[in-house]
C-alpha cells in the first residue's frame, strides 16, 4: 500500500512508533498527557471554550452589554436575505482567489530566481532584502498605502500625474469598481517575506543528485521548473496555500482601516461585516452568525486542499 | 564574482527591480519623517533637506508606552509558546500513548478556526474572567492563538530527529523530562528560533485582538496606538511626525531582525516546516 | 523504579504549573479592577475617574495644540474642598479613534470611568440601555454652589430642555455650543470675481460656478465610507431639512419635548413624512447630487481619516469647505500662504426650490453638541459607581459647571462657547454665543436613526451620487431602510406608534 493511499493520521504516525518497543507504554502516557496539559490549558481555555460560545451565541442576539436573548434561526435567516452578506462573499471570493494566486507565485518564482543565482552570496543577501520589509508592522504598512492612494497628497496620484496621465488617474479607493483591487494591490510586489523563505527552504532541500542529473540531461528551465522544482515543493505549496487562504478569508484590518467596507459596500468583506455589526450596530449575535460561515467556509477550502493536494515525496532519479 | 554576475544579469535586474519596489514603502516612510509640513505639500518624491529631527523627539514622546506595550505582550507570549509548544510538539512526535493520532488532529483543526470567529466570544470570556483590559489577559490570548501552528512546527521538527539519540537516552534510563532538557531543546534551537520569531511578528502586528480585548489608552500595543496617534496627528496635519512614529515603530523589528536573521534563516531551512 | 518516580514528579510538576497558571489567570481580575468605594456611612471617599474629551488634562497633544489644563487646576481645588475624594482624568482617545467600541466595550467589562462623553441626541440609542443613569432627579436638587438654585436652574434652562431624551430623562449635561461655518479663501473669491460671500444657497452654487469658470476647484467634500464621512452627510441633512420643514416644525414635535428628538424622527418616518412619498422630502437629494459637481475631485476616496477637506483646503486645492468652529483655531496654526475668512452656511430659499422656506438654518448645523456633554454610567456599566459615589461624583459635576467654572474650561480651548447662564464667549466666537439661547431647530430628517441605518443610508447615497442608482431606486432603498429601521427602534424602546 503506497503511502497515498493510507489516511493522513497514520501516514503520520508510522515510522517512528513502530520501533517503540511495548514495555515502554507504562512509562509514556503520564509524561505524554502532562506535557501536553500546559498547551491545553491554554487551548482549552482561550480557544475551545470561544469557539464553542461563538457557535452558542450565533443563536441569540446581544447587544454588548445586557444579557444574550435566544432567538434560534433569525439571525441566519436575517443573513440569507441580506444582499450586504451575500455582496461580502462575493468581494472576499475574489480577493482570495486573486490574492492567493500572487501571493504564492511570485514568492515562488522569486524563491527560484534566487535559488539558481550561481553566488551563495548574492543568495543570501536577497534574501536578507526580501524580508527586510517584515519589519514594517502590517498597520504601518496600511496606512502608508492610504497616504499613496490619497488623490489630493498621495504619491501615486503625483506619479500619474508627472507621467502626463493626470487625465486618467483612477479614483483608487472611491471608485466602486476599481477599489476591492486597489487594496488588493496594497503589498505590490507580493513578495511574501515568509512565503518566499519557506520556498527557498523547501527548493534547498531537493537533494543535489537530483539537480546534477537535470543538468546532465540537459533539462531546460522551463522543464526543470514544472517537472522537478514545482512537485517537490508541494508540501510547502499546500502549506502555504491553506495559512495563506485563512489568512486572505479573515481580513478586516485593511478594509477596515483604508476604506471602512466603501464606496457603498464594493470592499465589504465578512470579517469586516463581522466587525461593523457588533461594534458599530451593536449586533454581537448577528455578527457571530457571520464569523460561524465564515469558519465552515475556511473550514469546507481547508479540507478539500487536504485531500485534493498530494506533496510529492518521491523523486524520479 | 563578476563573471556570475553577469550570467544571472536577467535574473539579477528582475530581482533588483522587485526589491526596490518592495522597499519602497518604508524607504517613503523614512524620507517624509524628515520632513516639515511646507517641505511636505511640495516634495513629494525626493529627500528634504534640512533633516528635520525634531519630529522623532515629538514622535517618540506619544508612542514610546506603546511600544513598551508590544515588547511586553511579545516577549510574554513567545516564551509561553516556546515552552507549551515545544512540550506538547515533543509528546506528539515521540511519546507513545493512547488516543495520541486523535488528539493532534483536534489540535490542527484549531488552525482552521478562523481568529475572527473567537475574537468576540474571547472578549464575552475575558469580561467574565474580569481579565478585560488586562495586560495577562492579552498575553494569554496571544499564547492560546498562536498554540497550533507552534505545536505543529515543533512536532514535525522533533519528529525529524535522529531516533538513535533517544533510544541511546532510553537506554541510559532518561525520563522523558530529562529527554527533553537535555535533547529535545538543545538540538531545537534552530526552529525554537524561527517559531519564536514568526509568533512574535505575529504578535507585534496583530491589530484587532487588542483593539478589542483592551481600551485603556495606556495598555495599547503598538498597532493600536499607532491608529490614534495618527487620527491626532492627521487632525492636526502634522504628517512628518506621523511618519516618524511609523518609522519608531519599525525599529524594534528591524533591530530584532538584524541580529536574528541568520537563526531565523537557519531554522527555516531545515525544510521541515510544510505539510 | 527510578523512572517511574521521576513521571510522578513530573506528572506533579505539571499539574502544579497548570493550576498556577489557572490561579494566576484568575487573580489576575487586578489587571482588569476599577475602583472600589467605600461605603462607609453616607460619604464618598475615592477617585472620581472622569473621560473629559478636549477638556483632558491627559491626551496625546500634537505640538500645535494648546493644553487645556483648567480641569486639573479645578480637580485640586475640589480635592481641597473635600477631603478625600479624588479628581482623575482618564487618557483621552485620540481624534479618530472610535469612542463609540471604546465605550461599548468599556461598559460591557463594568469598566465606564465616573464620567463619560456622550452626544445627548444618542444618549438613548447608540449605547444600549441601562448604561446611563439619568440625572434629572439630580438637576432638581439644590445646587451646593449656587446657593438658592437648584442645578437645573443654574444651568441653561433652554438646553436642558432641548436636550431630553424622548423619554423624559436626563442623560446628558451640556456646558458648551458648537456652531459650524463656510470657510473660505479669499483670495480665490477675489480672482473669481466673488465680491461678497454668498448668504443663500443659490447664491452659493452660482459662486461655485465663478470659481470653475476660473480654473478653481469649488468646495471640499469628505463622501467616503469612514465615520467621519458618515457623520458629515447629517450636516446637509440639517441644514436642508430644518428649512424645509419649518412650515410644519410643530407638528415635527409629536412626543411634545422642546425639540425634534430621535423619536420624533421615527415617528415622522413611520408617517411618511420623511421618505420617498413625501416630495418635500425626496427634493433634497437631486439638490445634493447638483452640489457635487463642484465638489474636489475624487470625493469617495479622499483621506481615510477624513480631514481631507480641511487638508485640502490648508493646501490652497479647494475655495471653500464646511467645518466647525473648532478648526479656525487648528486653520490658524497651519499658516495657510492664502487669505481666508469665514461665512454662515448657506442656506436654501425659494429661489432654489419651492420647498424651501425662508427660515435660515445656517445655525442647525451645530448645538450643544460638542466636547462639554458628560454622563454619568450606571453601575453596571461602571462597576465602582455606589449611590455614594454617585452623589460626589453629581456633585463634582455641579462643581465645574458653574458659571465661572464652565467658562474658564471652554475658553481656554477657544474652540466652542460656555453655555451655562451668565457665561460669555471669546471675542472671536460672539457670533455663536448670541445662538445658545435660542431655540434649537434641527431635524436630521431621518438620517441617523441609528448607527446600523446611518451606515447603510450613506452607501446607498454614494451609490446615487455615483450615478449607479437612479433617484427612484435610492429613494426606494432609503426609505425602506428607514422605515425597518424605525420599526426597530419602537419594538426596542416599546414606543407605540398608534398614539401619533
Amino acid at each position: 500500500m503506497s503511502n497515498r493511499q493510507r489516511p493522513l493520521t497514520t501516514r503520520l504516525f508510522t515510522t517512528s512508533d513502530a520501533r517503540l518497543s511495548l514495555s515502554r507504554l507504562k512509562y509514556q502516557w503520564k509524561s505524554g498527557y502532562g506535557m501536553l496539559l500546559p498547551a491545553f490549558v491554554l487551548l482549552i481555555m482561550f480557544m475551545y471554550y470561544p469557539a464553542l460560545s461563538a457557535i452558542v451565541l450565533s443563536f441569540s442576539s446581544w447587544d454588548g452589554f445586557n444579557s444574550p436573548i435566544f432567538n434560534g434561526l433569525r439571525n441566519y435567516i436575517t443573513l440569507v436575505k441580506d444582499p450586504v452578506f451575500w455582496i461580502s462573499i462575493r468581494n472576499v471570493a475574489v480577493w482570495a482567489a486573486v490574492k492567493t494566486t500572487l501571493e504564492i507565485a511570485v514568492p515562488l518564482f522569486v524563491a527560484v530566481l534566487i535559488y539558481h543565482l550561481r553566488s551563495k552570496r548574492m543568495q543570501y543577501i536577497y534574501r536578507v532584502i526580501f524580508v527586510v520589509p517584515v519589519v514594517v508592522p502590517d498597520i504601518v504598512l496600511y496606512l502608508i498605502w492610504s497616504f499613496f492612494f490619497d488623490p489630493n497628497i498621495g504619491v501615486l496620484g503625483h506619479l500619474f500625474s508627472v507621467l502626463g496621465l493626470s487625465g486618467v488617474t483612477p479614483n483608487w479607493l472611491g471608485d466602486p469598481n476599481i477599489a476591492l483591487f486597489a487594496l488588493m494591490s496594497v503589498g505590490f510586489p507580493f513578495v511574501v517575506p515568509f512565503n518566499l523563505l519557506i520556498f527557498f527552504a523547501g527548493l534547498q532541500a531537493i537533494p543535489e543528485e537530483v539537480m546534477e542529473s537535470a543538468r546532465i540531461e540537459g533539462v531546460g528551465r522551463t522543464r526543470r521548473f514544472f517537472q522537478i522544482e514545482l512537485p517537490l515543493v508541494m508540501g510547502q505549496m499546500k502549506l502555504l496555500l491553506i495559512l495563506t487562504m485563512i489568512q486572505l478569508l479573515q481580513n478586516v484590518t485593511l478594509p477596515l482601516v483604508l476604506t471602512n467596507g466603501g464606496p457603498g459596500y464594493s470592499t465589504y468583506v465578512p470579517g469586516l461585516l463581522m466587525y461593523l455589526l457588533a461594534f458599530q450596530n451593536g449586533q454581537f449575535g448577528l455578527g457571530m452568525a457571520v464569523s460561524m460561515v465564515i469558519f465552515i467556509l475556511v473550514l469546507s477550502l481547508t479540507w478539500i486542499q487536504f485531500r485534493y493536494i498530494r506533496p510529492g515525496t518521491e523523486y524520479t532519479a | 564574482m563578476w563573471k556570475d554576475f553577469r550570467k544571472d544579469l536577467p535574473s539579477h535586474s528582475f530581482l533588483i527591480v522587485a526589491a526596490l519596489i518592495a522597499l519602497y514603502p518604508f524607504i517613503y516612510m523614512i524620507m517624509t519623517s524628515f520632513k516639515s509640513n511646507v517641505e511636505f505639500y511640495h516634495n513629494y518624491f525626493g529627500i528634504s533637506l534640512p533633516l528635520h529631527f525634531d519630529n522623532y523627539v515629538v514622535a517618540w514622546q506619544a508612542i514610546s508606552p506603546y511600544l513598551l506595550n508590544s515588547a511586553l505582550f511579545a516577549a510574554s507570549g513567545v516564551i509561553i509558546m516556546a515552552l507549551t509548544g515545544s512540550l506538547a510538539g515533543y509528546s506528539f512526535a515521540r511519546l507513545r500513548y493512547r488516543g495520541k493520532p486523535v488528539i493532534f488532529m483536534v489540535v490542527i483543526s484549531l488552525l482552521m478556526i478562523p481568529g475572527l470567529l473567537t475574537l468576540i466570544p474571547l472578549f464575552l470570556e475575558m469580561k467574565g474572567l474580569r481579565l478585560l483590559n488586562s495586560r495577562i489577559g492579552m498575553i494569554l490570548a496571544f499564547a492560546a492563538g498562536g498554540q497550533a501552528f507552534t505545536i505543529f512546527v515543533f512536532r514535525q521538527s522533533i519528529a525529524s530527529l535522529p531516533e538513535e539519540l533517544f533510544e541511546a537516552a532510553r537506554i541510559d534510563g532518561y525520563s522523558e523530562v530529562r529527554v527533553y532538557l537535555n535533547i529535545v531543546l538543545p538540538l531545537s534551537k534552530p526552529i525554537i528560533g524561527t517559531v519564536s520569531i514568526f509568533n512574535l511578528l505575529s504578535i507585534w502586528n496583530n491589530y484587532l485582538l487588542p483593539l478589542v480585548l483592551i481600551n485603556s489608552q495606556g495598555k495599547y500595543p503598538i498597532t493600536v496606538g499607532l491608529m490614534a496617534f495618527r487620527g491626532q496627528f492627521v487632525y492636526n496635519a502634522q504628517y512628518g511626525p506621523m511618519f516618524a512614529g511609523y518609522t519608531i515603530a519599525s525599529l524594534p523589528l528591524l533591530l530584532l531582525f538584524l541580529f536574528t536573521m541568520r537563526l531565523f534563516m537557519r531554522g527555516l531551512t531545515a525544510g521541515s516546516i510544510k505539510m | 523504579m527510578h523512572v517511574k518516580l521521576q513521571n510522578r514528579r513530573l506528572t506533579q510538576g505539571l499539574l502544579i504549573s497548570a493550576g498556577i497558571m489557572l490561579l494566576a489567570a484568575a487573580s489576575a481580575w487586578a489587571g482588569g479592577s476599577t475602583e472600589s468605594a467605600t461605603t462607609s456611612g453616607k460619604s464618598f471617599s475615592g477617585t472620581i475617574q472622569t473621560y473629559a474629551e478636549s477638556y483632558s488634562p491627559n491626551q496625546v497633544f500634537a505640538p500645535n495644540q494648546i493644553r487645556p489644563t483648567e480641569l486639573a487646576k479645578l480637580a485640586k481645588e475640589y480635592s481641597t474642598l473635600h477631603p478625600g475624594v479624588k479628581v482623575d482624568f482618564v487618557q483621552n482617545l485620540a481624534s479618530g479613534s472610535d469612542y463609540m467600541t471604546w465605550l461599548r466595550t468599556k461598559s460591557a467589562g463594568g469598566e465606564l470611568p465616573d464620567i463619560v462623553w456622550v452626544q445627548w441626541q444618542k444618549a438613548d440609542t447608540s449605547v444600549p440601555h441601562g448604561v446611563l443613569t439619568n440625572l434629572a432627579p439630580h438637576l432638581a436638587a439644590a445646587d451646593p454652589y449656587v446657593p438658592g438654585k437648584s442645578w437645573g436652574e443654574t444651568l441653561n434652562k433652554q438646553i436642558v430642555a432641548e436636550t431630553r431624551a424622548p423619554d423624559g430623562a436626563t442623560y446628558v449635561i451640556n456646558g458648551d455650543y458648537v456652531g459650524t461655518a463656510t470657510y473660505y479663501n479669499k483670495e480665490m473669491f477675489r480672482k473669481a470675481g466673488i465680491t461678497t460671500p454668498p448668504t443663500t444657497w443659490s447664491e452659493f452654487i452660482s459662486a461655485c460656478q465663478k470659481l470653475k469658470s476660473a480654473g478653481f476647484t469649488p468646495f471640499a467634500w469628505d463622501l467616503a465610507a469612514t465615520r467621519t464621512g458618515i457623520d458629515r452627510l447629517s450636516w446637509l441633512t440639517r441644514l436642508f431639512y430644518t428649512n424645509f420643514f419649518m412650515g410644519d416644525w410643530k407638528k415635527l414635535e409629536f412626543t411634545g419635548t422642546d425639540n425634534v428628538n430621535l423619536k420624533d424622527d421615527a415617528i415622522a418616518v413611520h408617517k411618511g413624512m420623511y421618505g420617498k412619498d413625501n416630495p418635500r422630502w425626496m427634493a433634497l437629494w437631486p439638490i445634493l447630487k447638483d452640489f457635487s459637481q463642484y465638489w474636489q475631485k475624487d470625493f469617495t476616496g479622499s483621506d481615510s481619516n477624513g480631514n481631507g477637506p480641511k487638508l485640502a483646503f490648508i493646501a490652497g486645492k479647494v475655495a471653500m469647505y464646511f467645518d466647525g468652529s473648532w478648526a479656525a483655531r487648528q486653520i490658524q496654526s497651519a499658516k495657510p500662504d492664502f487669505q481666508w475668512g469665514t461665512f454662515s452656511n448657506p442656506y436654501p430659499t425659494s429661489t432654489l426650490t419651492k420647498y424651501a422656506t425662508s427660515y435660515d438654518s445656517s445655525a442647525s448645523i451645530g448645538g450643544p453638541s460638542s466636547s462639554f456633554q458628560y454622563a454619568i454610567p450606571t453601575q453596571k456599566a461602571d462597576n465602582s459607581m455606589s449611590p455614594a459615589k454617585l452623589t460626589a461624583t453629581v456633585d463634582w459635576l455641579m462643581y465645574i459647571t458653574t458659571a465661572a467654572h464652565d467658562e474658564a474650561i471652554v475658553n481656554q480651548l477657544g474652540e466652542y462657547v460656555p453655555t451655562v447662564d451668565g457665561t460669555e464667549p471669546i471675542p472671536s466666537l460672539m457670533h455663536l454665543g448670541q445662538l445658545i439661547s435660542k431655540p434649537l431647530y434641527a431635524t436630521f430628517g431621518g438620517y441617523y436613526l441609528n448607527e446600523s441605518e446611518r451606515s447603510a443610508f450613506f452607501r446607498t447615497f454614494q451609490s446615487y451620487v455615483l450615478g449607479q442608482l437612479t433617484l427612484a431606486q435610492f429613494g426606494d432603498q432609503a426609505t425602506q431602510l428607514m422605515n425597518q429601521t424605525s420599526d426597530t427602534l419602537a419594538q426596542q424602546n416599546h414606543w407605540d406608534f398608534a398614539k401619533y
